[in-house]
């Protein structure tokens, strides 16, 4: 059913995360919205167009030539938000880039009536956000929502068939955790940091709430589906627990990140882990989780310091933002070879940081990068 | 399939002229998905808020 090149592909990552020996080290394209400040198109066209979005997608494959891909331009889905009001981001298009701003929703009161009926409540806070839906705006934003999976679902086969390169993981298998959700759509940061100092009890029944009801099938489901063709089984992000010492990491984040990774390893399947900001302060709750189960992509964090701390657990990144944006060619060439004659078995090459901004990146030093990588052997 | 999303636009637009966001309301939206199987017409107006939400 797969080629033999995309058989070979997906190979390399599971040997990675295996700890074998892989054929060369698998090179992971973490590239965002960068892909459109490297194309021929504007900011506002390209996450307007979604023949845009595949077309620049497919000239960042045909340039670059990644062994695999985290984003396939499905990042911004703009249409969907803006056909009801928008949503709580600044698109800016002096500078092609495009920012949340941490917003309040619901009350720490509130938690209670979210334990009582989660999905409700989800529609309730739909309401705030959208306060001013007007007639013929949610067929609008619900037709854009579909438009949007097709092209998800396209231009995975696309990338599948006609280029024998895996995805990541299935969309559906994307499963952030629930303090994420009262991070991003609830509670906002800053309120949030104040909830697990004042309201902690109360935060910690509505994400068992919120597991119960919206991950825990969603993981079952996606353990006990084939996923062979992916790179991973499941996928989540963690971007709210940056602003948790190892005390509180321990009490309200890590026993549902836990249940995750618990389920994982019984059942011999895969998570992938992007960890933005830094993590390493937490490394020791990962120091017992056996080889072959978890990869984790480090953002701000010394990926070597990592290894040393979590010798079990399959890496991803190093290519930092600072080099391929300011750097020259050979000194990217020299990091990347730095990173996979020290890392070795274990370890995904990739860039540190969801690449987004102009100045993420020069493409003399990503093609140098690339072209070097591809015929280097550990 | 053309027919279908006729229907599903015209079903759409009575209910944004009833009283909507109460829980019959949104129940009637996910019932007018006819494109989709019926199982999965609740999951996917779930998905819908939740990305609405996050995004």
């Amino acid at each position: 059913m797969y080629s033999e090149e995309y058989n070979e592909k997906v190979k390399l990552f599971k040997d990675a995360i295996n700890f074998r020996k892989p054929k060369k080290v698998p090179n992971l394209s973490n590239f965002f919205t960068w892909k459109i400040c490297d194309s021929e198109f504007s900011f506002k066209e390209s996450l307007y167009d979604l023949n845009k979005m595949d077309k620049l997608t497919c000239d960042f494959h045909e340039r670059y030539d990644f062994d695999a891909y985290m984003d396939l331009g499905t990042r911004n889905p703009l249409a969907v938000t803006d056909a009801i009001g928008g949503g709580f981001h600044i698109f800016n298009e002096e500078t092609n880039s495009i920012n949340a701003y941490d917003h309040v929703l619901m009350s720490a009161e509130e938690y209670t009536d979210f334990v009582q009926d989660p999905i409700a409540f989800c529609k309730t806070l739909f309401q705030r956000k959208y306060p001013n839906i007007g007639a013929g705006e949610m067929v609008k934003s619900l037709s854009a929502f579909f438009e949007f999976g097709q092209y998800a679902q396209n231009m995975t086969n696309k990338f599948t068939k006609e280029y024998s390169r895996p995805a990541v993981f299935d969309m559906t298998a994307a499963i952030l955790t629930p303090y994420e959700f009262f991070n991003s759509a609830g509670r906002g940061i800053k309120e949030l940091s104040l909830d697990v100092r004042r309201h902690q009890q109360e935060l910690i029944e509505a994400m068992e709430v919120y597991y119960e009801v919206f991950i825990k099938n969603a993981i079952d489901a996606a353990l006990a589906s084939d996923s062979s063709m992916y790179v991973t089984d499941i996928y989540t992000a963690l971007l709210g627990y940056s602003m948790l010492n190892v005390k509180q990491f321990e009490k309200v984040y890590w026993p549902i990140l836990k249940k995750y990774i618990d389920k994982v390893v019984e059942q011999d399947k895969t998570i992938y882990i992007f960890c933005e900001s830094t993590m390493l302060r937490f490394a020791e709750f990962f120091a017992d989780i056996p080889k072959g189960h978890v990869v984790l992509h480090l953002e701000l964090d010394d990926i070597f310091e990592a290894r040393k701390k979590m010798p079990d657990i399959c890496l991803a990144g190093g290519m930092t933002t600072e080099l391929l944006g300011y750097g020259t060619p050979e000194k990217c060439v020299d990091q990347a070879k730095r990173l996979i004659e020290e890392l070795g078995e274990g370890f995904i090459l990739s860039q540190n940081k969801m690449m987004s901004f102009e100045n993420d990146c020069k493409r003399e030093n990503l093609l140098a990068v690339n072209d070097f990588v591809k015929n280097y052997k550990i | 399939m053309e027919n279908v999303m006729i229907n599903w636009i015209s079903r759409m637009q009575k209910l944004e002229d009833e009283t909507p966001f109460t829980d019959e309301w949104w129940h009637e939206c996910a019932d007018a998905l006819e494109m989709l199987p019926k199982e999965h017409r609740e999951g996917f107006m779930i998905s819908y808020v939740n990305m609405a939400l996050q995004q």
